[in-house]
């Protein structure tokens, strides 16, 4: 069976330095994923790379077998990815619910005339697209927000607010860069359980995080950039004691440099 | 409750004004305020909500106004209703085309492009001597008929431009609370975040564009048809900016703020012309100090007002984004 998420020999350069090294990557359907390294590993590159914002340089992306690197970002939205970002980036403008509306987007299929005319048909998917997006918020806990303005959410909330937008458009792929960042110890156990009801519903998170208590509670498997390269990849305990990884966080510890 | 009533007032206002208006003048001046609504709802569907700056929307409205009076007066004198709809849609066809390349560059570059395709438009509209009459323009338009009721004077074009102008706002009303507007506003709001989302940036860009050529377009037919004669300094940049300035004047980003905005910027600059040649002057001084001192215009003010704090507040933002 091919996987839902396949990378080969990816790379991405920005001149001469590799943000993404010849990864391969595999992340199977209803997996959680956890994607870790220190800061400048090509993590956040890897999300761009993935949902179509940064082009890649080289190698190849597959989603359910089908390539969509070079594919624009809408486009691979609607073929089933949804990602948040390290710093929420909602439609100020808009209200909560709004917000999450437009996420259904891609799937809404409205027609013009029908819409400036006011026909029935529009409003009911009005009020279809209304219903898909009250339920959103609902997963994420939202639901009492929904008519607020987006700029007057917390910023915990904000991030909240992006998973429900990214869940309306019935992603297959979760990408989320850092969702945990900012929140207290309360909030991250609720974001676990998210990502863990996600999981039950069969979506396949790809989540970077600095949280090691979260990644070791929630993922399935951990992939540990450095360099843009992958230096490690397995169950989280499995990671945890990889002595690539406590040389990438801590470096290598050699007797000689004390002399 | 009260903004019903406010509504049913206004309702009757507009509907009474006719009779209650003293002479020709303050009606001649109603309809144009009307024609320059439907052309400020237009740009608002770009600038206001997409967030796209048009420095070009008075070509639209020469390209409908000019296909109106061209097809009216010379070749055989086609019947004046589908040569509106001909005209509104030759506009919208144009903003299509002229969106498909532009929209694709952004801030600045695409303000300069729309410039040049206003001054563009105008160019032909002052050379193309044979069709379009030159600077001298065209005379002789026909009133618009219902069947053999003529729409020849000022009450009856003012009905008329105020059922159009009903229809295009409930239009845009209907739009903005749509996906089309949503994601006009997603666009405006945060384009990376659209497009991860899955809003098709570009394509969304173009059809605001284009509707805002339409309405342009319309405007254009029925301004014709208003004044029975058109030439092409009419629709020039110094129109452009116009209708840009009434968007900000009015309360960018909101459908209220493009007729309000209209209405300033139709009737201040007649009611001031007591200071005489100054006259500009003074409404300059003016839409600069509602611009220092309600960058979210007198509309878009009023609704904060209304809403409170964490209301949405588009206002100056899409333009001073970049």
């Amino acid at each position: 069976m091919t996987p839902l998420l396949e990378t080969r020999r990816l790379t991405k350069r920005f001149g001469g330095l590799a943000a993404v090294a010849d990864l391969d990557l595999t992340v199977e359907r209803g997996e959680v994923r956890a994607l870790i390294g220190p800061n400048g590993a090509g993590k956040s590159t890897l999300l761009n790379l993935l949902c179509g914002v940064t082009p890649s340089t080289s190698g190849e992306i597959l989603l359910e077998g089908r390539r969509i690197d070079g594919l624009r970002p809408s486009a691979v939205a609607r073929l089933g990815v949804g990602r948040t970002f390290q710093v929420p980036r909602l439609f100020p403008d808009l209200t909560v619910l709004q917000n999450v509306m437009v996420g259904y987007h891609c799937r809404a299929r409205a027609r013009l005339l029908p819409t400036l005319a006011g026909l029935p048909g529009a409003r009911a998917l009005e009020r279809r697209i209304e219903a898909r997006a009250r339920e959103a918020l609902e997963v994420v806990g939202l639901a009492g927000e929904a008519h607020r303005s987006a700029r007057s959410v917390p910023f915990v909330q904000q991030r909240l607010v992006e998973i429900a937008r990214a869940l309306v458009h019935e992603p297959a792929l979760l990408l989320l860069d850092e969702p945990a960042a900012g929140m207290n110890a309360v909030e991250t156990g609720r974001l676990e359980a998210l990502l863990a009801s996600l999981r039950a519903r069969g979506l396949a998170v790809l989540f970077i995080e600095h949280h090691i208590r979260m990644v070791m509670n929630v993922a399935d498997r951990v992939t540990v950039l450095d360099f843009g390269r992958k230096i490690a990849e397995g169950r989280p305990a499995e990671v945890r004691g990889h002595p690539a990884v406590l040389e990438a966080y801590l470096g290598r510890w050699t007797p000689d440099a004390h002399m | 409750m009260r903004t019903r009533w406010a509504a049913w007032l206004l309702a009757a206002g507009l509907l009474l004004y006719p009779v209650l208006a003293p002479g020709g003048y303050p009606l001649r001046i109603a309809n144009v305020v009307l024609v320059y609504a439907i052309l400020a709802m237009g740009l608002n569907f770009t600038v206001g909500w997409t967030g796209q700056v048009s420095l070009g929307h008075a070509g639209f409205w020469g390209i409908g106004a000019y296909t109106t009076a061209i097809l009216t007066t010379k070749l055989a004198a086609w019947p004046a209703w589908p040569v509106m709809v001909l005209g509104t849609a030759l506009a919208g066809v144009t903003g299509l085309l002229l969106g498909l390349p532009t929209l694709k560059i952004k801030g600045h570059y695409l303000a300069l492009a729309t410039i040049g395709f206003g001054e563009v438009v105008q160019l032909v509209f002052n050379n193309w001597r044979g069709v379009t009459g030159g600077a001298d323009g065209i005379a002789g338009i026909p009133p618009l008929a219902i069947g053999r009721f003529a729409l020849d004077s000022e009450p009856r074009m003012y009905y008329l431009l105020l059922g159009v102008t009903a229809l295009l706002a409930a239009a845009a009303v209907r739009l903005r609370d749509s996906t089309f507007g949503r994601a006009f506003m997603a666009v405006r709001d945060n384009e990376l975040a659209a497009d991860v989302v899955g809003v098709p940036t570009t394509t969304v860009k173009t059809l605001a564009f284009a509707l805002g050529a339409v309405y342009a377009g319309l405007a254009g037919a029925l301004y014709a048809h208003l004044l029975r004669y058109i030439s092409p300094d009419v629709f020039g940049f110094e129109q452009s900016l116009l209708m840009l300035s009434m968007l900000v004047v009015g309360g960018l980003g909101h459908l209220s703020g493009a007729l309000v905005g209209a209405a300033v910027g139709v009737v201040l600059p007649e009611a001031l012309r007591l200071f005489g040649v100054y006259y500009m002057a003074v409404y300059a001084v003016i839409v600069v100090a509602v611009i220092v001192f309600m960058p979210l215009g007198i509309a878009g003010t009023l609704l904060r007002a209304w809403a409170g704090a964490d209301g949405p507040r588009p206002g100056l933002a899409p333009l001073l984004r970049r």
